[in-house]
């Protein structure tokens, strides 16, 4: 069993490989932008729609998630001694 | 029991008033919005007998499912919603088929770096199709902790608590928690048509201890005792990748599960006592497509593969080492 787990371990590396080469993370751009004149107001950026609609969109797809987890769990428990 | 089937009937009519309500609201974001789904579809289990703790060899059996669920949305943030879920299992006399009602509450707040999802459910089982009666009560919460990691990664970190309490004299020692805690990482690698998970969850699950008769068969075949320890640290390796094309959407997931039971079982003949510590490792993919036929109805099929490898085998009062398949399709309507 523990050649076993030896075996199938280095498959679930993945995230710190992905952590490691941290390829999504935004990164400042090399030209620093132009600071604004003096009379302009600078206000921070607020979300656009589409970064609204992707944050929604992701937000249902968990609960999506969450709830097929649950309906498996309740399919199994319901049906009987699932386990001994 | 009456209890939770009022606050379902409570729930029901202030769902359908909510419903109208999103209709006459002049506002572009509605403080209320009504959704839900009917599902129905059916499957095949290749080792139902294992699962229902009968002893006799493998037996495969077939099931019919219907499950209906609303939700009511408050203010983006809250949600409450009830469930019903009917599975008809006609192998056993139909003394297998399951009714499932469920009621749930979900709270979502984004904390600007990171979202927090907080939720619960409460469920009651019922079980023969012919004389329903009272088989679990269960209970289960979740928070979960969504962290983005620039725009195509995020980190969750889940913490979930259950409780499941069998109702009917024969799952009676089916009662005790669970509590689990799951670290997960989220790859968008493709705009929004794929995605990759994987993570880790390790938890305990704590159950009463299984006697003689809690198993059906054993008496029968010479054992006079058992004891059987349902007290199991448990850890998992998961992954998932999904992906969109067009339509369709492939999905495909890998669980490794290990299970170790804190006391070892002992179980006795009327020439041999024995005793042995139950420890299982399990591996768990599955496949599914689905098919969205229009924006409201989609049809799914499913294939799930779970291998266990048990230190109770041939020889033991059970054999918990095997196969089994199960497929399932489904068509949703969502309304």
């Amino acid at each position: 069993m523990l050649r076993a787990w030896l075996f199938i371990f280095p498959f679930f590396l993945f995230p710190l490989f992905l952590y490691a080469n941290d390829a999504d993370v935004v990164k400042p751009s090399v030209t620093p932008p132009a600071p604004p004149a003096a009379d302009e107001v600078v206000l921070d950026p607020a979300p656009s729609g589409a970064a609204k609609d992707t944050e929604e969109k992701r937000r249902e797809e968990r609960k999506k998630e969450r709830k097929e987890e649950r309906k498996k769990k309740q399919q199994k428990s319901g049906k009987g001694k699932c386990k001994v | 029991m009456q209890g939770l089937i009022l606050l379902l009937l409570l729930i029901s009519p202030v769902m359908l008033w909510a419903g109208d309500e999103e209709v006459e609201e002049p506002e572009d974001t509605p403080a209320f919005s009504f959704s839900g789904s009917v599902a129905l579809g059916g499957g095949y289990e290749s080792d139902v007998a294992r699962s229902q703790g009968l002893i006799g060899g493998r037996r495969g059996a077939g099931d019919i499912l219907l499950d209906a669920s609303t939700e009511l949305a408050l203010f983006e943030e809250t949600s409450l919603g009830a469930s019903f879920l009917y599975d008809l299992l006609p192998a056993y006399g139909g003394r297998y088929t399951r009714m499932v009602l469920e009621a749930t509450a979900d709270w979502y707040r984004d904390l600007g770096s990171v979202e927090l999802d907080l939720g619960a459910a409460g469920g009651l089982s019922l079980i023969d199709r012919f004389a329903p009666e009272p088989y679990f009560g269960s209970f289960d919460s979740y928070a979960e902790l969504v962290i983005p990691h620039g725009e195509k990664l995020e980190w969750l970190v889940t913490l979930t608590v259950s409780y499941q309490h069998g109702l009917r004299d024969d799952v009676a020692y089916l009662r005790g928690p669970d509590v689990f805690v799951q670290g997960a990482v989220r790859w968008y690698f493709d705009e929004e048509s794929g995605t990759l998970t994987g993570g880790y969850r390790a938890g305990v699950s704590l159950r009463e201890k299984a006697g003689l008769y809690d198993i059906a068969g054993l008496a029968e075949r010479g054992y006079i005792s058992l004891t059987a320890c349902n007290e199991h640290f448990e850890q998992a390796l998961f992954a998932k990748v999904s992906y969109a094309v067009k339509s369709f959407t492939f999905l495909g997931r890998l669980s490794i599960i290990h299970r170790y039971a804190f006391a070892k079982d002992e179980w006795a003949t009327l020439v041999a006592l024995k005793e042995k510590r139950r420890i299982e490792l399990a591996m768990v993919p599955s496949i599914e497509v689905r098919a969205s036929i229009s924006e409201e109805f989609d049809l799914s099929a499913g294939y799930d593969l779970e291998y266990t490898i048990s230190s109770l085998g041939k020889g033991d009062y059970y054999d918990m080492n095997g196969l089994r398949h199960t497929v399932r399709v489904l068509a949703t309507q969502r309304f």
